[in-house]
Order: structure tokens, then sequence, then C-alpha cells
């Protein structure tokens, strides 16, 4: 069934409609909220409550060809929540998986994951959503404000301060290349 | 010896590391619970079946309804003139209970004319209204930025807390309003100071993108963590590239509303938690330039010091055992009781310029009458957090202020001290 016809179905209350949607948008959903939160489970909480607020506000989805944006942004917004509620998630966070090291062609090094991700984990979340957008998605900056409700500008700034802390945390130790790590 | 790195391409390698799958099981949860969650009812023209059906038509069609929606609630010196009806333009966002909207009857103004924008706030909740808490100059306020260009103007709020209630049906509507400052040694700063000296909203030729945004708690007061929504519309302006209005004096360094608490002390409270809002920070960690403790007259105080704003404070009494952030271990606060305190949106290590402007002490034992212990335990992830120990049970306050900016800190004495 096509999209259109599956968000035309469930705005008039289908549910099976809706959880097909769901299934075809959840892993880019998942995707996107483990970047940003940095955890799995608070993710899947994230990405969970994004979905069902979705089912509550489908009728305000005014553009079919629009629910992929409309969805990112409901979930960048729970993305805050989670971040807000479990204030102190920073403590007990657990460490993405290292052995997604072969995924990467190796081209991060032990050490270079840890920097990345303590730099990373400095980052306000709001900073973290702008780079995920533009950086793993791919979208351009206008589409990242666009998708975020946010000005143009607070969008641009977000990224520099963003990637300007990012690459700080690794060239340094580009510099001195004898004391790279394998992975 | 290895090939120089490309710090970007690390990057991009570390960001697409990471799972992917989204669980069944959550599928199933979240199947589970639509079973029984409603949807909302939306009093629009994409609310029916037929306009979801004739697709970019019959949005097209929707917005010239809203835009004949709106003429009619505006005062009508809309452009156009003969011709066809100017097409009017919104963007709204929901978070909760509450959904913003942005709108202006036309999409397209002269650079002569005066915009006209507005901004609701609404109430969707089950109660016949709510209170929320948010800046004294109002919940919303806008911002402007050119699209192809760099010049960005507004989101400034006034630093104090004020309660405002919505009612089920009553949204708080905000005509535009001008906010924000600049500096004068900033290239656009002549720009800056003609469309501040411009007492109506007015833009030269180009794209601009006008954002409404809203920062508000829907709780019993203000918190540094707000609810944060923004609804954004592109205006293009045909006309002149130029300022039509002449700055009327030399460019003052800021037109940034003054923010209500700075200029007086508030008193003392012994109610725990003491929160402020962050003011100014635009959500860059501000950079700590200054710590100092002193004592005075009947109290002792702690001012940390920045530069472009103030973080966001939560004062609250600490449990043992007291740990370091993030590590977890044990550290020792001498004196009861000890208050923990968390500024959010702040660190001491400027990572953009490599920097820690502030590198005096972070644990101070200055024998002060109130102040036996004031240690740091932790600058991580934009959030500094600080014990302070002290000399018995006392009432406490925090306010900041400008020039430089600074949040302060005090611990009432007590008799005899």
């Amino acid at each position: 069934m096509h999209q259109a016809e599956l968000i035309d179905r469930a705005q008039h209350g289908d549910a099976e409609a809706f959880d097909a949607l769901a299934r075809t948008a959840g892993d880019r959903c998942m995707a996107i909220a483990t970047r940003i939160l940095r955890d799995t489970d608070v993710a899947q909480d994230a990405v969970q409550a994004t979905l069902i607020t979705a089912w509550r506000d489908m009728r305000q989805l005014r553009d079919p060809d629009r629910f992929e944006p409309w969805l990112h942004r409901i979930l960048v917004n729970a993305c805050y929540a989670e971040a807000k509620r479990r204030r102190r998630w920073s403590s007990s966070i657990r460490m993405l998986p290292v052995d997604v090291a072969s995924n990467a062609n190796d081209i991060l090094t032990v050490h270079d994951r840890d920097q990345l991700e303590r730099a990373f984990r400095r980052l306000t979340v709001e900073q973290r959503a702008v780079m995920v957008l533009h950086h793993y998605i791919g979208l351009p900056v206008p589409e990242v404000a666009d998708r975020l409700g946010i000005p143009l500008g607070t969008a641009k700034s977000r990224i520099h301060h963003a990637t300007t802390a990012l690459r700080a945390s690794v060239e340094a130790d580009a510099r001195v290349p004898s004391q790279e790590r394998t992975a | 010896m290895t090939a120089p790195r490309d710090p970007d391409r690390l990057i991009d390698a570390f960001l697409a590391e990471g799972q992917t799958d989204l669980p069944d099981r959550v599928y199933d949860e979240v199947r589970a619970e639509i079973e029984h969650t409603g949807q909302r009812t939306i009093f629009g023209p994409w609310n029916s079946p037929a306009f979801l059906r004739f697709g970019a038509l019959a949005a097209t069609a929707a917005v010239v309804a809203l835009a004949v929606v709106i003429g009619l609630q505006l005062p009508s010196n809309a452009p156009g003139g003969p011709g066809p009806a100017p097409v009017g333009v919104s963007d709204s966002v929901t978070s909760g209970d509450f959904r913003l909207t942005i709108s202006s009857p036309s999409g397209t103004w002269g650079s002569d004319e005066a915009i006209e924008v507005e901004a609701t706030l609404e109430y969707l909740g089950n109660a016949a209204e709510t209170t929320i808490w948010g800046s004294g100059s109002g919940p919303i306020g806008f911002s402007v930025v050119e699209v192809s260009g760099d010049r960005e103007m507004g989101g400034a709020f006034t630093a104090d807390c004020a309660s405002h209630v919505i009612s089920a049906g009553q949204p708080i509507t905000t005509p535009f309003q001008k906010s924000g400052g600049y500096s004068p040694d900033e290239p656009n700063a002549t720009f800056y100071a003609s469309f501040f000296a411009d007492p109506v909203f007015r833009l030269p030729a180009g794209e601009w993108q006008v954002t409404a945004s809203a920062t508000f708690d829907d709780g019993e007061t203000c918190t540094a963590s707000p609810i944060q929504m923004a609804a954004t519309i592109t205006l293009t302006i045909e006309g002149s590239a130029e300022p039509s209005v002449e700055p009327t004096a030399p460019a003052e360094p800021s037109l940034t509303p003054e923010p209500s608490i700075g200029a007086v002390e508030p008193p003392f409270t012994c109610d725990l938690p003491i929160t402020l809002a962050a003011a100014g920070t635009d959500f860059h960690p501000l950079i700590t330039q200054d710590i100092r403790v002193g004592t005075h007259g009947d109290f002792d105080r702690i001012v940390f010091e920045y530069d472009g704003g103030t973080p966001s404070l939560d004062l609250d009494l600490a449990q043992p055992p007291y740990v370091q952030d993030p590590s977890g271990l044990p550290q020792e606060v001498a004196g009861s009781p000890v208050y923990r305190i968390t500024l959010i949106g702040a660190t001491k290590y400027d990572q953009e310029n490599g920097e820690q402007p502030y590198q005096g002490p972070t644990d101070f034992e200055p024998g002060f009458p109130q102040i036996v212990q004031f240690v740091e335990f932790g600058d991580f992830e934009a959030t500094h957090n600080w014990y302070l120990g002290v000399n018995g049970a006392q009432c406490l306050r925090a306010f900041t202020l400008l020039d430089p900016d600074r949040l302060v800190i005090d611990i009432q004495h007590v008799p005899g001290d």
C-alpha cells in the first residue's frame, strides 16, 4: 500500500495502517535517537514516545509528503524530553558497543572513538541533534533548520560550534601520528 | 608514519556507528498503546478527508483559506493591492498539550511595507485553563534570520520568571516584537541600528526566516529545563536591498531587554530548590570567566562570572553520599547542610578556542561565617556542578547581575556570625 494511503487511513484511526507506517520509519528514527542520546535504551523510549505522539497527532499532518520531516521533528523533541527527564543519564550511560569498529573500515581507532565520544557527550542535546541530521542523515543546513523548527542562523551556529569541538578532539591526535593506536 | 587523517571523515565515521534497528518489542508496545489512545481532533481545512485526497492542490487552497481567516483577524494593510490575493504563510509545532503557531497574511512583502506577523500559543489539554511559567516579557519571542546572508536579529527574553494563564480556546497571541542586541563593531552594525530604530517591522529585499519561539514550564515555577518550541515561516521581501530607516543615532551596543532581576537583590528564601532560567545563551555553553567568594555584612557571597549570558541554576539540598560527576567517585564535603549547585549550560572549557579562562581554585575553604567548603564536583556535558557546605541551615538567594554577566548566590548569616 502506498504511504499516502497509509497516512490517510491512519489519520482516520486505522491502527493497522499506522503500524505499517511506523515500521517503515522506525529504524531510521532509532538510528537518529541512538546517535543523539548515546544510549540504546533511552533511544528506544524516545522512539516509542515519538510513535505514540505521532499517532495522537496524526491529523495535524497536513502534507503526506512531509511525513518523515514531521515525524523527525517529533522525534527530536522526544529526545530533548528524554534527556531532560534523565538529567543524570550521563553518569549511568552505557557506551555504544565497541564491536562496531569493523563497520567503520578501521577509520576510527579506539582512541579516536574515545575522544569523539567524550567530545560528543560534552555537546548540548540540541547541538547533537543538528550534527546527527546534518552529518549522519546528510540534510543540508536549511533542511536541518526546517526539520527542527529552528532559525537557520541557530542551526548554522550549533553545527559550527559542535563541529569545532569534535574536530578539536581528534586533531591533536592527528598531529602526532606516531601515537596512533589501532582498534 | 601514517597518512594525515581528515577529522571530518572521522566525525562521519563516528556518527555512522551505532544501532539502527528498532526492536520488534517497541513496535508491539506502540501498537498496544495506540489501540486505546485517541487521536486529537484538529479544527482546520486539513482535517477534512477531501483535503487529504486532493494532496498538493488542496494544500494550496487551504493556505489561501488560512490567509483569508488571518486577514479577518489582522489589521488590513497587507501588500498586493489590485490583483491576486496575498497568500498567507504559517507554521505550527505541537509539544504535549501546547501548540505554537506563527503566521503572516502574506509570504511576500515590499521592502517599504510594515510586515505583519503574529504568533499564538494554544493550550490543547482537557482542563479549562493552565498556568505556565516563563519570561516576564511573555512566553513568546521572535527572531529573524536572513536565508542567504548572515544577518540575524532577535531571540531575546528577559531573565525573570512570571506566570501566564492560558485558557482552552483562548490562545496567547503576540504580534511580532523586536528584541536582541548587537555590537557596534560588527560588520552589520549599521543595518542593525537601522532595523532597531524603525518602529515598524520592515526588512530589506531577500528571503528571511521569521521564527516564533516559546520557552516556558508547565509546572510550579521556572526551571532549568523548560519546554522549548519554535515555529518558522519564510518571507520573501521585494524592493530595495537597503534599510528603509536611517540609523537615528550612533550604534548602541545593545537593545536587549534589561533583565528585571539584577537591579534589585531578591529577598532571602529558605524554600528550596532555588532555580533561575538561563539568559542569553542561545543554547551554547557559557564559558566561566571567574569564580569568586566573599563575605559581607550579613551574608557570604559566591559569584560566577560569564561572558554573553548566564546559565540556568538549580540549587537544592544534597544528600550523602556526595560523588563526583561523571566518575561517581566519593567526594568529601565539609559543613552541614550541603547544597548542590547545578549550572546547566556552563563550563570552564572553551572548546572552540582551546582555552580555559578561569584557572583559579575549584575548592574553596575560606573560613567565612557561612561558607565552610565550596567545591566543584563536575564539569561535564556543559553542566557545571558544585557542592556548598555551610555552617548550619540558612536561607539563600540567587540572582543575576549585568556588565559583566554574573550569577550570584548569597548565604545569609545567622545572628552572631
